[in-house]
């Protein structure tokens, strides 16, 4: 009956949050649109760089379209992640239906990570759709030799993004406004997590912080197993350091969230917004 | 005496945080909600929690719902303490709010209760004989698929209440249930909760308001909140009691100059002249009447009407409130 529960609830959220999702039908269609025309310009700009390949790109195929779209695509990954569960507590909090959402027995952490699947599965979605755009349309090459190795990088990455989205949450909880930690990590993730250039164009000095962002050990594992086709023992190296940022940010994560969520408590503040 | 929801001693201090106090380490601006509540409620009541806006029932409410946890004192519900075993108290609670946000907008009535449905551990057939139960008990099987953001305001507290039914719980806990609804919707609300779910289905009800006329149509018992503090509680013969000693009565006279009821000790309150009478109200004591009359009647002032006036509960509220302050 438990484990009936435990994916019953899930489903229900995103059965709820597809529905919602799909009454506003224009805004629906039109997300997809916005990755084709996205695609589309980096195809452009690609064209534009293509002729003078960098030295740089070399270890990645030496395509610039291709290197990008996988960055921006997988990008999307930590941008749901980080935002994903504050968001959805600040919306329901605007809604109003926080408070109803707590009232019943099931428990906070599961609502919190319920309300966010569906989130995941979209952005799983539409980076299988930049993928499709990628290669029917755009003739970009990919390789799926080693589909294991893409589930755990996925997953370890995926897990590293969410311990530190859940702290945004907690800071939504007890602050009810941004969390700075969303907007330092995206601003350095975009700026030296390698998603339009590789790190090796950071200057010498600046790269050594770029390795301190799971985004970019995410990203080359990615690119190697995609667009080198390289099996699992030559990504293994980023699966180690994944699991140690996984290991360690999703703890704290969930710690501070629960601090979060004890504070607002006390505080009486859990649905103000 | 059993008792479905017992609090001792509740206390509950707001506190205001801002980056001010955080980092400038500016005061921390403080709000007394609730200071030493204590009150009990018996299974299968409908107990109303009285007071003026801000008094501290719905932090009272929200503590009991587990969304607030108390700094001070103790309580249970259903034998389950509040804030250690909080997750075995939401199972036995149903909580009606005022927020008809708190549904989603673009699913139907019973779409919603389907999501609610869920989180309140219902599945499968269960939960479509719960919802379909629910929806005939609130009369709204015939609005089930239409979009809840299409429900007029009393379709919606009446899904409000299906919702915080779909567990089946022992309490339900309505704050303010009928505030934004018209009176003929606030009446088949009450009607509902009075007839139905109190007497038929022995629901214990926890009704939150500050419209007396309302309180004492509903509720068995009540306790009076002012200023985060219970300042009376009882039955409403008990808090009428309260302030017996002092009578009202209603007098209906020949018009007449107030001088001659002034010069037999008759102070007249309210006065009005209607159809050539004069009525007024008058504070005294039982045994004064038969001689105010008698004097008046030597007066030649005929006495159409005299009868005491009930004390209603606005008069006791005014009295304990005026009192505590």
């Amino acid at each position: 009956m438990q484990i009936n529960q435990a994916v019953l609830k899930p489903v229900s959220f995103l059965i709820r949050d597809f529905l919602i999702d799909v009454s506003y039908r224009f805004n629906f269609v039109l997300q997809f649109g916005g990755i084709f025309i996205s695609t589309l310009m980096f195809f452009f700009l690609s064209r534009l760089i293509g002729s003078g390949v960098s030295d740089q790109l070399l270890p990645y195929g030496g395509d610039y379209f291709a290197f990008v779209l996988v960055g921006i695509a997988f990008t999307d990954y930590l941008s749901v992640s980080l935002s994903s569960f504050s968001s959805q507590i600040r919306s329901a909090q605007m809604m109003g239906t926080l408070e109803a959402l707590l009232v019943t027995p099931t428990s906070v952490p599961a609502i919190l990570f319920s309300s966010s699947l569906y989130n995941f599965i979209f952005t799983s979605l539409r980076i299988i759709v930049y993928m499709v755009f990628g290669v029917f349309i755009f003739g970009v090459r990919l390789h799926f030799t080693s589909l294991t190795a893409l589930a755990v990088i996925i997953a370890l990455t995926i897990l590293s993004f969410i311990g530190i989205g859940l702290f945004s949450a907690a800071f939504i909880i007890i602050f009810k406004q941004g969390s700075p930690i969303n907007w330092v990590i995206s601003i350095a993730s975009g700026l030296l997590g390698g998603v339009l250039y590789p790190v090796s164009v950071l200057p010498s000095w600046l790269q050594p912080y770029s390795y301190l962002l799971p985004i970019t050990h995410a990203l080359e594992a990615i690119r190697q197993l995609l667009l080198n086709g390289a099996p699992f023992a030559a990504v293994y190296k980023q699966v180690l350091i994944l699991s140690l940022f996984a290991g360690i940010l999703l703890p704290l994560g969930l710690m501070a969230f629960g601090y979060g969520l004890k504070m607002a408590k006390k505080e009486g503040s859990l649905i103000h917004y | 005496m059993s008792y479905t929801v017992e609090l001792k001693d509740i206390t509950k201090v707001f506190i205001e945080r801002s980056w001010g106090t955080l980092l400038l380490r500016r005061p921390i601006r403080k709000t007394e909600a609730l200071r030493g509540v204590s009150l009990s409620v018996e299974r299968g009541e409908i107990f109303g929690l009285l007071g003026p806006n801000g008094a501290g029932k719905t932090t009272l409410i929200k503590i009991l719902a587990t969304l607030i946890l108390p700094d001070g004192g103790s309580g249970s519900v259903c034998g389950y303490d509040l804030c250690s075993q909080s997750s075995r108290v939401r199972r036995m609670i149903g909580l009606v709010n005022t927020s008809e946000r708190s549904f989603y907008w673009r699913l139907t009535g019973k779409q919603n209760l389907n999501f609610f449905a869920m989180l309140y551990n219902l599945s499968g057939v269960q939960k479509k004989k719960r919802i379909d139960e629910l929806l005939e008990l609130v009369g709204l099987n015939e609005k089930a698929d239409t979009l809840f953001m299409k429900y007029s305001d009393g379709q919606k507290q009446r899904l409000a209440i299906a919702r915080a039914l779909l567990s089946d719980p022992e309490i339900l806990l309505m704050d303010e249930p009928t505030k934004s609804l018209d009176p003929l919707a606030a009446s088949a609300l009450i009607d509902l909760t009075v007839n139905e779910l109190a007497s038929k289905k022995g629901k214990t009800v926890l009704w939150c308001t500050h419209n007396l006329k309302e309180a004492e149509k509903v509720c068995s018992r009540l306790a009076i909140i002012h200023k985060g503090k219970v300042i009376a509680s009882g039955d409403l013969q008990h808090m009428k009691s309260l302030i017996a000693t002092e009578s009202f009565y209603q007098m209906s006279v020949d018009n007449c100059p107030i001088e001659k009821l002034q010069k037999i000790g008759i102070t007249p309150l309210r006065r009005i002249h209607n159809n050539g009478h004069l009525e007024f109200e008058v504070k005294a004591q039982g045994k004064d009447i038969p001689l105010f009359i008698k004097d008046l009647v030597g007066m030649g002032i005929n006495v159409h009407a005299c009868k005491e006036k009930p004390v209603e509960l606005d008069e006791v509220f005014e009295k304990l409130v005026s009192h505590a302050d």
